[in-house]
């Protein structure tokens, strides 16, 4: 035996409740469950520990990250083992040459990736999606289920005409053939948006296709049995639902999957989100397939004084200082007893919210004590308010202090909580390797089980295991993944249960061109194997394993 | 299937005036443009199309999801 | 001619991590939809309604919220 895990608490996926095992590796595949008698070439004791199957995470934007870190760090040390990039009809593949920048720019408007990242971090070797595969396969940890995006397929047929018209029948069976290429080559489905814009600030090619020419391209997954994934106007409520229909109508025409992402909570319309669950399910139960992803983790709100934000709008003296002013004004406002006085007063009626602010960063070498600390923390070490505080780093950093008030939306636990459990709900669009410049989207994993089994219960630790691996793999259609049973694929994550958890959010330097971005550090994930091998543990970090496969559908 | 607010999928030419026209033909066109616009805030909510563009003047797109009628109380 | 307007509004957090204005318009058949405003919208809003607080937003015209919306894109 290559690999023998030992004594652990086994939860196999299934949602059936955990047991005391062993499991059995070899050649990359879990040839037993239960009670091992052999002796591995390497042994894991994971006494007091869970064994279970790998995370999927299925909304994921790491395309461009892939030809540089090919762990998709930080995604693996929360227990992730496979992901789908190549969402919201975005992939880096297939692409011309001569659109190499058109996709760049798209890229770092829509999921905030430098630049300079491409500019530094990749070798343009690759044109079709079959080369794209080969180009990140040399150097793959994590598995990949990649989407071939529906904008790009519409710059190669179309070129620039993608971005302002719908296309012509020829067109569209160009971008037909292109697609069962792209399958062919592993592409798990095709991406589209309905919301996205491009680094112009116009609507990304997606947006310019008529419901005739998604239709022709769904006959063609329908054909290779793959899935559908769309961005919707989540904003929107009715729009959200009339998508639902839309999308019910495609699967059953085309007996394919789809997914749409995201759906989230509004704490001041509870019933909105009931409603497209209603529709959903009633869809469902007529034949249909559409899974909404819904995120774990809450929404914050990052803001510094230097630009309006509306955190302020009901604050009339604070919002008309920020709206009508200059940052010389807004300092000099800040700087005036009387007017700091009239400030303080206004909002002093919000203490709790400005308590609870963190500092998230700031550009003098004197304030980076506070970084990461709460503004009642800070209050506390200075010996004033933190509504004052506030104020003070503004002036200190040259209202470069940059604040975080998290937990402001998609946080009402029991509403979220319920969504997670839901038959017809799919744990998802946490939208790793996006936004990198504004938030983290990493931990999301970690944050299901510390917040909605641990603290919350709004679910088992078995069904919220379920929820990430073995329903995420039979909705894509992954093949022997997302289970601990003989024969599949030795995919496992061993961690703490009472520990599992995201750490806090930080700023690091770690993209190509010194770029950064925000991060978060797993706890309680003990040991990643991808592929029957050892990829990470806690106490070692990441190994030099490579056993990431490109992961496509099953036909 | 409970009922939802009724909606439509514009064709590639369609604009304000042609969709008031054929599915609010009881209304004036002015009174149909206003009332289609009123419940379909989310197409203003995106750049206009530039001046050189085939779209230039109108904002909708052959993707979009337009409402014809209110929301439904 | 529609005489929707706005009833409600509501400080929410966007998806990218910006707060955003949410303003709830009443429709003459008592429907009632949301709209998300991003700071540049709610500006224009703000200034098209004379309001110095979002509160002062309530009871204004939906046009005057298509407007904000159309300045607001229009900067680019």
């Amino acid at each position: 035996m290559d690999l023998v895990i030992r004594n652990g608490n086994i939860i196999d996926g299934s949602g059936l409740p955990s047991y005391l095992g062993d499991i059995a590796i070899n050649d990359g595949r879990i040839v037993k469950v239960g009670n091992v008698a052999d002796t591995g070439t390497t042994e894991i004791d994971a006494q007091g520990k869970v064994v279970s199957p790998g995370f999927i995470d299925p909304h994921t934007h790491f395309d461009a990250q892939l030809l540089w870190d090919g762990a998709a760090k930080p995604a693996i040390e929360h227990g992730v083992t496979t992901i789908v990039p190549g969402n919201c009809s975005l992939s880096l593949a297939p692409l011309k040459a001569d659109h190499r920048m058109k996709l760049v720019g798209m890229f770092n408007q829509i999921e905030e990736m430098p630049f300079k990242a491409f500019e530094e971090g990749v070798v343009w070797d690759w044109e079709s999606f079959e080369e794209f595969i080969t180009r990140i396969k040399k150097d793959l940890t994590i598995n990949v289920a990649p989407l071939v995006g529906h904008s790009v397929l519409r710059l190669w047929v179309m070129g620039n005409e993608s971005m302002h018209r719908t296309a012509t029948e020829q067109e569209t069976q160009a971008m037909q053939a292109l697609l069962k290429e792209c399958l062919d080559a592993g592409a798990i489905g095709l991406s589209t948006s309905f919301v996205d814009m491009d680094e112009t600030l116009q609507p990304v090619p997606s947006r310019y296709a008529d419901a005739a020419e998604l239709d022709a391209l769904c006959a063609v997954l329908g054909q290779h049995n793959r899935i559908l994934q769309v961005v919707h106007e989540f904003y929107d409520n009715d729009i959200t639902v009339a998508r639902i229909d839309q999308l019910a109508d495609i699967s059953r025409k085309h007996k394919i999957t789809t997914t749409l992402s995201p759906l989230f909570v509004n704490n001041d319309n509870f019933a909105g989100v009931d409603q497209a669950i209603a529709r959903v399910v009633e869809q469902n139960e007529a034949g249909a397939r559409v899974w909404p992803q819904v995120q774990t983790r809450p929404i914050d709100i990052s803001f510094t004084f230097s630009v309006p934000s509306l955190l302020f709008i009901r604050l009339r003296t604070w919002y008309a200082v920020m709206r009508f002013g200059t940052p010389e004004t807004i300092m000099a406002a800040f700087s005036d007893e009387e007017q700091r006085k009239q400030l303080v007063a206004e909002a002093s009626n919000m203490m709790g919210l400005w308590q609870r602010l963190i500092l998230r960063q700031v550009k003098t070498e004197a304030n980076q004590q506070y970084v990461g600390k709460n503004l009642a923390e800070i209050a506390e070490l200075r010996g004033t308010d933190a509504l004052n505080v506030m104020i003070d780093l503004s002036l200190e950093e040259d209202l470069d202090a940059h604040f975080l008030s998290a937990d402001m939306g998609h946080n009402n636990d029991d509403k979220v909580g319920s969504l997670l459990r839901h038959p017809h709900v799919m744990i998802g669009a946490s939208d790793g390797g996006a936004h990198i410049l504004s938030f983290s989207t990493y931990g999301d994993t970690g944050y299901l089980f510390s917040r909605f089994v641990r603290e919350n219960h709004s679910m088992s630790i078995e069904e919220a295991v379920k929820k990430i691996t073995s329903d995420t793999a039979d909705i894509w259609a992954i093949p022997q993944r997302g289970l601990l049973k003989s024969g599949y694929v030795a995919d496992v994550t061993i961690f703490d249960a009472d520990l599992i958890d995201r750490g806090p959010e930080y700023y690091v330097q770690d993209v190509p061109g010194d770029g950064h971005r925000y991060v978060r550090d797993s706890a309680g994930v003990e040991t990643v194997i991808i592929g029957g091998a050892v990829a990470y543990t806690q106490q070692g970090g990441y190994t030099d394993e490579r056993r990431g496969e490109i992961v496509g559908g099953r036909a | 299937m409970n009922t939802v607010r009724k909606s439509i999928f514009p064709s590639a030419q369609d604009t304000w005036e042609s969709i008031a026209a054929r599915e609010l033909s009881s209304s004036s066109t002015e009174e149909g443009i206003a009332n289609l616009q009123s419940w379909n805030l989310h197409v203003f909510a995106r750049p206009p199309a530039p001046a050189e563009s085939p779209r230039a003047g109108n904002p909708i797109l052959p993707s979009d999801i337009l409402f014809i009628e209110p929301p439904l109380v | 001619m529609t005489d929707a307007k706005i009833i409600a509004v509501k400080l929410s957090a966007a998806h990218e991590g910006d707060a955003e204005l949410i303003v709830d318009i009443r429709y003459s058949n008592g429907g009632v939809t949301q709209v998300p405003l991003d700071r540049y919208a709610s500006e224009a809003l703000m200034t098209a309604c004379t309001a110095d607080t979002a509160d002062d937003l309530i009871g204004h015209g939906w046009e005057k919220v298509r407007r904000a919306l159309q300045v607001s894109y229009s900067r680019f």
